[in-house]
């Protein structure tokens, strides 16, 4: 079978990191090519190069055995190369068609013809099974529908190269399924299919071929029916990895924090967003709160943690009743935050690594005295952390925090928040962009302080991490919690029904 | 401490001198300072050439003038800033730098915190008004009377700054917007005030021979005049205790940022604001606190200004926005020249208040005074300018990371 691309000795730097060295790409015609790596390994740099995005340093791009210079997106339409990226391009207050002829547009006498266009995306929506409404505007259709609609952007540009990067993050297991049919049918068709990801079981599931990355080097490529995950796993990082986590059955302690017939009216999206929600947490217990994104979990924390205010419900905190209270005061009675977006709110990104490590403390003797700020106790307290939690930057305490790598940045938070010696920790995708070192190391941290009699809410886009690190899973849909389940009785296929709505359970009410 | 130990330690503190300037040189602070260094450098180049092209122009009778521009001892009374008279103009140079300075910290302390506080010239007028008040109708002996004018200047700025701070933190009103309309406020307020509280100056009208209002207000009386003992030093007269206020103030600001838990609370909320929050400070009250801080520095500045001698606030808007106002928006400028640091803007001001005594000047090489204020303009825009560049240079660097973060997966933010 002929190459229709090749990608020969790419090499790509961003300053003196080397995002792609001499890596050599070549996809068939109709096969379906997984691109796996940890983040990190240049997978996403290596598509873009292809996509345009980015001009490579080194090496050329073949297209059917011919040489071709992609300089930008538009070249690569020409080559009929499309891409659905992990964050959606689409225009939120434009319709489904808009968005999708949205840089194509046909035109008469210099108005728009969207007839024409409707009824070609119909078409192409029943041929390929890809459901969408294309009059509803993006802002009011799922996530789901949202990527069909970038998929149907690519198929009404007639693509035949099709790249999905991570295309798999933002759904649930039943759309997964759904996703994956269809790429295997773009494959029947003779359209050839790069798949990014970092998920091997969907490699193993969908793939042809798969190509591994590490640190910007191309490991090899295999074929898929002659490896196995752990195979792969292996070749990613380049060492074998556990993929269980050691636990110790949870030794349950009495309630530290709940949570009763809380709510949050959400005005920018004009409904509940957090509907009604009673959560009771007890020392020694991790409880994973799983959903689709936008769910409301992130209102959720945010009133948990007073970021907002709570429309309607009580929060009691060790038995102290912190409704109305500051987020100070939350903080003093006991509560620890890893919060979902490292640099809109842990960290300041200005500052140097200590005077991060004392963000919430800063104001207590150990660090003040009559106003003035004890440096050399701030600098302590983060030598010591930086000890304790194997923080790693350049000058030490005095390391300007934005220059620091996104683990790091990450370790620091999650060593400023356990150190405060927290009875209920909110971590909000606490290894979110991470590398599976430090992933293991983080969750290695959470499961120490459950150990310790803490009670930990656990919120996470990842399944794996919810069912491995969870002591009972909470499901959270539309702003309910429609399900209380068991990790070690459920699976992935139960957990997706009622993260998609398609099933639910009558009401728990704990609490009450 | 023995006497001994004493000299050992000053003694140690001079030694490290050299190696302090050594290393401002190669060192942080310096390539920090780069780009006011540079937007000076380019402003002076700019204002010689353009004294060198008058003189060209004057030379081929494009111009005709009465007295021909003299080019080179132009040039050296401009760059002689100060230094032109000797101690005496070098102590009108610190006159004028007082104010100048007071009004750079106040805009320089609002950036840090994350705030543009455009009202500095309100806060300015509101202090002067409360000053005048305080200076014609109290009559008390003088130490306390200036001192409580000072107090009192301070506190009014305070207030309107803090006004604008509860607009923004209570009904969100974006400060720049409040800003603006306070200052016209301040400077109406003051206008009507002047006349409601009989601060004007009354004369005998010497054709009618009623009493008439003066368009100004009385002096200050004197025990409300600030201390000119440095007029000795100086040999000049209106060299006063401003400069050290001034200075005294520079210092505490830049304690204030680096030292404390005020400041670094402050500063947190100017970088980030939504991590100030997650970690349990109080944002609003901060957003007020740094606007009534930087309000009293402003409110300062106005009552130097109008304590001393035969100074008058009048009645029209044309002199008070030259006297008083300007000075007030020359604050931005010195903030953005002096990079908000409390230090930097003390150099700004010194150096803004040098080079417009230098075009005070000029005039005697016949050139026109103006040429200071071109200058100073052409400073302030490449200041700004770097400041966009260096902004730009930064995003640079930064979308590059960003980049980076896409091969991580694109979750880096």
């Amino acid at each position: 079978m002929p190459y229709i691309i090749e990608m020969l000795d790419i090499c790509k730097n961003f300053g003196t990191l080397k995002a792609n060295d001499h890596v050599t790409f070549e996809l068939k015609q109709s096969e379906v090519h997984a691109l796996v790596g940890e983040n990190g390994a240049g997978k996403s740099t290596l598509m873009s190069i292809l996509f345009g995005l980015y001009a490579a340093d080194g090496g050329e791009i073949r297209y059917k055995g011919e040489k071709v210079e992609i300089k930008n997106p538009n070249d690569a339409n020409r080559l009929r190369i499309g891409m659905v990226h992990q964050h959606f391009k689409l225009v939120d207050v434009f319709t489904v068609t808009e968005n999708i002829i949205l840089g194509n547009e046909d035109t008469k006498y210099g108005f728009l013809t969207k007839k024409e266009a409707r009824k070609k995306i119909v078409a192409l929506s029943e041929r390929y099974k890809l459901t969408v409404d294309p009059d509803a505007l993006i802002k009011d259709i799922s996530v789901g529908m949202q990527q069909r609609v970038e998929i149907l952007k690519m198929l009404y540009r007639d693509a035949d190269i099709l790249i999905f990067d991570e295309p798999t993050a933002v759904l649930t297991p039943q759309e997964i399924d759904e996703l994956m049919i269809t790429i295997r049918n773009f494959a029947k068709e003779g359209k050839s299919i790069v798949i990014i990801t970092h998920k091997l079981n969907e490699v193993m599931a969908v793939a042809d071929r798969c190509t591994v990355l590490r640190k910007g080097k191309c490991i090899g490529t295999v074929d898929v029916k002659d490896t196995t995950a752990a195979d792969l796993a292996e070749m990613m990082v380049g060492r074998k990895i556990i993929f269980t986590v050691h636990k110790h059955p949870a030794n349950v302690k009495d309630e530290i924090f709940r949570a009763e017939h809380v709510s949050y009216f959400s005005k920018e999206k004009n409904r509940m967003t957090v509907d009604d929600v009673s959560i009771s947490a007890k020392g020694g217990e991790i409880i994973g709160i799983a959903g689709i994104e936008g769910n409301g979990q992130t209102e959720l924390v945010d009133i948990i943690t007073g970021l907002k205010r709570q429309t309607a419900g009580r929060f009691t905190l060790k038995g102290v009743d912190i409704t109305d209270a500051s987020i100070r005061t939350k903080l003093e009675t006991g509560m620890g935050h890893i919060p979902e977006d490292r640099h809109k709110h842990g960290l300041v990104l200005d500052f140097n690594l200590a005077e991060n490590l004392v963000l919430e403390n800063y104001y207590l003797p150990a660090y003040q005295k009559r106003g003035f700020i004890k440096f050399d106790a701030v600098d302590a307290n983060a030598e010591n952390l930086i000890e304790r939690f194997d923080i790693r930057s350049a000058a030490g305490v005095a390391t300007v925090v934005r220059s620091m790598s996104g683990g790091n940045q990450q370790k620091a938070i999650i060593s400023r928040e356990i150190s405060r010696d927290p009875e209920l920790l909110v971590a909000v995708q606490p290894t979110r962009g991470l590398d599976v070192g430090a992933i293991e190391y983080i969750h290695e941290q959470l499961l120490k302080e459950r150990d310790a009699g803490k009670a930990i809410l656990l919120i996470s886009l990842e399944l794996d991490e919810i069912i491995d690190l969870s002591d009972r899973i909470l499901v959270m849909f539309e702003g309910r919690i429609v399900a209380e389940l068991d990790p070690q009785k459920t699976t992935f296929h139960e957990i997706g029904l009622y993260m998609s709505g398609s099933k639910s359970e009558v009401k728990t009410d704990e609490a009450a | 401490m023995k006497p001994h130990d004493i000299l050992k330690r000053i003694g140690a503190f001079f030694k490290h001198i050299p190696t302090a300037i050594r290393a401002f040189f190669v060192g942080a602070t310096f390539k920090k300072a780069m780009p006011s260094l540079v937007a000076i450098g380019a402003g002076l180049i700019f204002g010689i050439f353009t004294m060198f092209v008058i003189w060209l122009l004057v030379k081929v009778k494009v111009f005709n003038v009465i007295n021909d521009p003299q080019l080179f001892r132009g040039i050296a009374k401009l760059l002689a800033g100060g230094f032109n008279k000797g101690m005496n103009s070098l102590g009108y140079m610190l006159y004028r730098a007082a104010p100048l300075i007071l009004t750079g910290l106040a805009v320089g302390f609002a950036f840090k915190t994350g705030l543009f506080n455009i009202g500095a010239p309100g806060q300015l007028v509101f202090g002067a008004l409360a000053a005048i008040i305080i200076g014609v109708k109290l009559s008390i002996p003088a130490p306390w009377h200036w001192m409580l004018c000072l107090i009192g200047g301070m506190a009014a700025g305070s207030l309107w700054g803090f006004i604008i701070g509860f607009l923004k933190s209570v009904f969100n009103v974006h400060e720049v917007v409040a800003s603006i309309m306070m200052n016209y406020i301040a400077m109406y307020f003051a206008f009507w005030s002047l006349d409601a509280f009989n601060l004007r100056h009354r004369f005998v009208d010497s054709v009618t021979g009623q009493i008439s209002l003066a368009p100004y207000t009385d002096t200050l009386a004197q025990t409300a005049w600030l201390p000119r003992g440095l007029a000795d030093v100086f040999n000049g007269y209106t060299v006063n205790i401003g400069i050290l206020i001034a200075i005294a103030a520079v210092v505490i600001m830049y304690i204030v940022l680096n030292k404390t838990t005020l400041g670094y609370q402050l500063k947190a909320a100017g970088f980030n604001r939504d991590a100030s929050k997650y970690a349990g400070m109080n944002t609003k009250r901060d957003i007020m606190l740094s606007m009534a801080i930087s309000g009293l520095l402003a409110g300062l500045a106005g009552a130097i200004i109008i304590m001393v001698p035969d100074k008058k606030m009048f009645t029209d808007q044309a002199t008070m926005s030259s006297e008083f106002m300007s000075i007030g928006f020359d604050g931005i400028s010195i903030a953005l020249l002096g990079l908000s640091e409390p230090i930097g803007v003390g150099l700004a001001g010194l150096f803004l208040a040098y080079i417009r005594i230098g075009g005070d000047y000029i005039d005697q090489a016949n050139y026109m005074k103006e040429l200071a204020d071109v200058i100073t303009s052409v400073i302030i825009y490449f200041s700004a300018l770097s400041v966009a560049l260096y902004q730009f240079l930064q995003r640079r660097k930064k979308k590059k990371t960003a980049d980076a973060a896409v091969l991580s997966g694109g979750d880096e933010r």
